[in-house]
This record gives structure tokens, C-alpha cells and sequence, in this order.
């Protein structure tokens, strides 16, 4: 969530969806165990901190999908119905 | 070429990309940010002006309300700025300032480790939550433990004039980071004066340090840290002795603040325990001339606070917190000054703009009180209590 680089050095672009959505909801619970106005406390303080940025908020899957396509260095999340045919899938166990 | 990585968790994907780079990186002010909140507070106590005139009246005089923005000014290098206005001292009246306006640059950054170094107005990362204190959406409750984050000293405490050095290492979602912060503090009469027990004719920061080493998760498990802080001041003082008038233009001040903080985090459930001891140094050379008197005097307090935080659920949440300070003295600083305080509340966010809170305080002691919001006697009760709602939008 603090990580401003990928690997190979290019900055990391974090796409998020609005608060009240359900996914970013479930996004926030189940992946990282946290309420979602607990993550945004931890973007203001990295933001305002000098050390970090918060993420672009996006207000639907499909503008996360396009803009995650077309962003180098891009990381999002979606719903697995709602997948891009071009994407791979990474099972993580 | 590019490449695409969907990672699967059950039936949520991240979606990932990676490629050649579009965007100019060298572009000037790009990924700009613009927030803002605003709150309005109401304030009853039995007894004393706690934050605003509320000495058994519900009062409206507190309020705050700040813009902040961040820019990457070109490439790595970001400014970040907050002007805040607030009010919670009717002797103060309404307060406006520019909280921070810093430059920062991290020359050496991987994926894993940061070395970086921010200049200017920089907010001191005094103890866990000192940096935003100021957003009602990030604290805890309307009034911060007193115990470690007095509103006696917030001006002078908040942020200074200086260079610092700062670097972290992560360790999957544990981060290691230290920091130096060199500095000119802040000068707030008021709140100097105050808490120096001094009437000074001049009052001049000097010089600063802060030092921090911390590590652990904000969010998930223990997260520590410990912080050492020493600002020191220049002034000149005027003061009765009998009936003599005393001048002094060399005398100094220095507070010096040790915090140690600890913070366990689950997804509902937080507890937080920070422990603070605090010594305060003035010399006035002159007294010192004085038969009965003393050039140097010395005080120190020891404070903590332990806070359980519940979190019901996505819109409400409730606390415990147990906030006390207790000081001792030598020379002419005051003894036995102490400040108990245990508070309840809880909060209530219809949306992630609003918020809404409410909170009961049940008090022994004066010490966190401003004396010019009060007159004290020697007969005061040192019982009271106060209730606190608040109101706040953030953009």
C-alpha cells in the first residue's frame, strides 16, 4: 500500500474505486483486512507526509479496466466478471 | 512491448501494467492533489474553559478548517502545503497560520528502501499521530490525549523551520524509517509564555531537534516508535521581584520531549498506548544575583495515554481512553500539577465526506488547561467535566 516503485524502478500508479463501492469494499476487507476509511487515513498521511502519493479514484470497473490498460505502471482491482479479455489471470494461494 | 497481469484472490482481480513510458516524467507539476475540511465543534464543561469559553455553557467558539495540497514539482521532487484556521482559545481569538509548506526529494529510492530529504515548513512527526492531528477524519476524537498532544503547545509543536533527512526500508508490510529533523522552532508567544511561565518581551526560536526511529504496520498488527524532541528558545523576560521591576535579555528555554508509542491494530479492534516524559530548562542569568532565587529551574511531567478503539462497523466507531499527566518540579515551576482524564466517544460517518462525533470527558486535575482561558484560585475544584460534538466535511 506504501510502495511508490515497481522493480525495475518505474512509479507505481494506483487506481482505487470510490469508497462506496461494493468492491472496494470487499477489496478492503477481505484482501487488507482493513475498513476502507482506515486506508484513506493511511493515503493522508503518506500524501501530506511528502512521502507518498494517494491513489487516483475511479468511479466504475470499466473506466479502472480502460485506465489500468492504458497507464504505464498502473495496478487496480476489479471483479473477476468483469475481466478484459486481453488480461491474464494470476491465481494467488 | 507491453504486458498485462491479472493476479486472482477469490473473485476479486488485480489488474496490473506494466510498459514503456508515455507520460513525460519531466513535465513540471503533475499529480496534483487538492483537499479541504472544515468542523465545528460544540463544547459544555462544568467547570473551566476547555477549548473554547464553555465554563458551564454550551459554547461554539471551536472550530477549524484547512486546505492542503501536493504537487510533484517535477519528477521526484514534491511540495506539499496545509494553510489551517482554527479557534480554541478565546484569548488567541482565531488563528490562522501556514501549518507547512516543504519541498521533498528522495535522492535514492528502490522498490524496497528510501533516502530522501524535505525543506522548509516541515511537520514534526511527533509521536504516532502529531502529523494529522488536524484532520478530523484521521483522529480518534474531537480533543487529542492532552497527555501527549497538548492543544497548550499545538503551534509550537506542530511544525519548524528546517531541514530533515529522512529514510525508510520496507519489509513486506512492515516499514522501518528513521528521521533528523534540524530546525528553527515556530515562535507562539502565547503559548510559550504559558508554558515557560515566563512574560517575555522577546521571544526568539533557536534551534531544534527531532529524532525518530519507528517501525511496524499502520494498519495491520504492532506498529512502534520513539521520538526525541528539543526545541529551544531565546528571550528576554521582565519581572517583578517585591517591588522591583527585573530585565533579563539572556535568558533561555528549552523543552524537551521523549515519546514512546506503541499502536496494535486488527480490522475491528486498536489499542494504543504512547508514554511521554517531558522536561522543561529556563535560565535567567539574573536571578541568579538574587538572594532566594535561582538562575536555572528545572520541571519535568510524565504522561501517557491507553486507548481501545472498537470499530463497529464501516460507519461507526467507539473509544476508551485513559490520559494522564502528572508534573514535578524544581525552582519555581509548580508541583504536583496533574491532568486525568477519561473519556469515552464514538463517531459516525454517514459517507467518507461527513463526520460526526460525540464524546464525554470526566476530569481530576488543571494541568492541561490555558491559563488565559482561566482564572485559577487556590480553592478550585479539580473535578469537572466536559462534552464534545463535532461536525466535519472533508473535500
Amino acid at each position: 500500500m506504501k510502495k511508490n516503485l515497481w522493480s525495475n524502478g518505474d512509479r507505481i500508479v494506483v487506481f482505487v474505486l470510490s469508497n462506496g463501492s461494493a468492491t472496494h469494499k470487499e477489496f478492503c476487507r477481505k484482501l487488507l483486512k482493513v475498513f476502507p476509511r482506515q486506508l484513506e487515513s493511511v493515503w493522508y498521511r503518506l500524501v501530506y507526509s511528502g512521502t507518498g502519493e494517494r491513489p487516483v479514484s475511479v468511479n466504475s470497473e470499466k473506466e479502472m479496466m480502460s485506465l489500468v490498460a492504458n497507464t504505464p505502471g498502473a495496478i487496480g482491482y476489479i471483479q473477476s466478471e468483469n475481466l478484459h479479455e486481453e488480461a491474464k489471470i494470476i491465481t494467488i494461494k | 512491448m507491453k504486458k498485462q497481469k491479472l493476479l486472482r484472490l477469490n473473485s476479486i482481480l488485480f489488474l496490473l501494467f506494466s510498459g514503456p513510458l508515455i507520460a513525460d516524467q519531466s513535465e513540471w507539476f503533475q499529480r496534483n492533489n487538492w483537499n479541504a475540511f472544515i468542523s465545528q465543534t460544540a463544547v459544555y464543561t462544568s467547570d473551566y474553559n476547555f477549548l473554547s469559553q464553555s465554563d458551564d455553557r454550551l459554547s461554539f467558539d471551536m472550530w477549524e478548517a484547512g486546505l492542503l495540497m501536493s504537487t510533484a514539482v517535477k519528477e521526484k521532487l514534491t511540495f506539499s502545503a496545509q494553510v489551517l484556521g482554527r479557534k480554541v482559545s478565546d484569548a488567541s481569538g482565531d488563528d490562522y497560520r501556514v501549518d507547512y509548506a516543504f519541498f521533498s526529494y528522495p535522492f535514492y529510492q528502490t522498490m524496497r528502501d528510501t533516502i530522501g530529504v524535505r525543506l522548509g515548513r516541515i511537520r514534526s512527526s511527533y509521536g504516532l499521530y502529531n502529523e494529522t492531528r488536524d484532520i478530523p477524519h484521521t483522529r480518534t476524537s474531537i480533543a487529542m490525549p492532552q497527555s501527549i498532544y497538548f492543544d497548550m503547545t499545538r503551534n509550537s509543536f506542530y511544525s519548524a523551520d528546517g531541514i530533515e533527512l529522512f529514510g525508510f526500508r520496507d519489509f513486506g508490510d512492515q516499514r522501518l524509517s528513521a528521521q533528523v529533523f534540524l530546525s528553527r522552532p515556530v515562535v507562539d508567544e502565547d503559548e510559550t509564555s504559558e508554558v515557560a511561565r515566563l512574560n517575555p518581551t522577546n521571544l526568539k526560536g533557536d534551534k531544534s531537534l527531532l529524532a525518530k526511529i519507528s517501525y511496524g504496520s499502520e494498519y495491520d498488527g504492532l506498529r512502534t516508535s520513539f521520538t526525541y524532541y528539543r526545541p529551544e528558545y531565546e528571550v528576554d523576560v521582565s519581572f517583578p521581584i517585591g517591588p522591583v521591576a527585573f530585565e533579563d535579555n539572556d535568558s533561555s528555554f528549552y523543552s524537551e520531549s521523549m515519546i514512546t508509542s506503541f499502536e496494535y491494530n486488527q480490522f475491528d479492534w486498536a489499542v494504543t498506548f504512547e508514554y511521554l516524559r517531558h522536561k522543561f530548562f529556563q535560565r535567567i542569568p539574573s536571578l541568579g544575583n538574587i538572594p532566594g532565587q535561582t538562575a536555572d529551574n528545572r520541571g519535568y511531567e510524565e504522561a501517557y495515554y491507553l486507548q481501545g478503539l472498537y470499530r463497529i462497523n464501516d460507519q461507526w466507531e467507539t473509544y476508551l481512553r485513559y490520559d494522564t499527566t502528572e508534573r514535578r518540579k524544581s525552582g519555581t515551576l509548580e508541583d504536583g500539577e496533574k491532568w486525568q482524564d477519561i473519556n469515552l466517544g464514538g463517531s459516525f460517518r454517514p459517507n467518507e465526506n461527513w463526520l460526526l462525533r460525540a464524546e464525554v470527558h470526566y476530569i481530576e486535575g488543571l494541568a492541561r488547561l490555558l491559563s488565559r482561558d482561566n482564572t485559577f484560585s487556590e480553592k478550585q475544584d479539580p473535578y469537572w467535566t466536559a462534552a464534545m460534538f463535532q461536525i466535519a466535511y472533508k473535500w
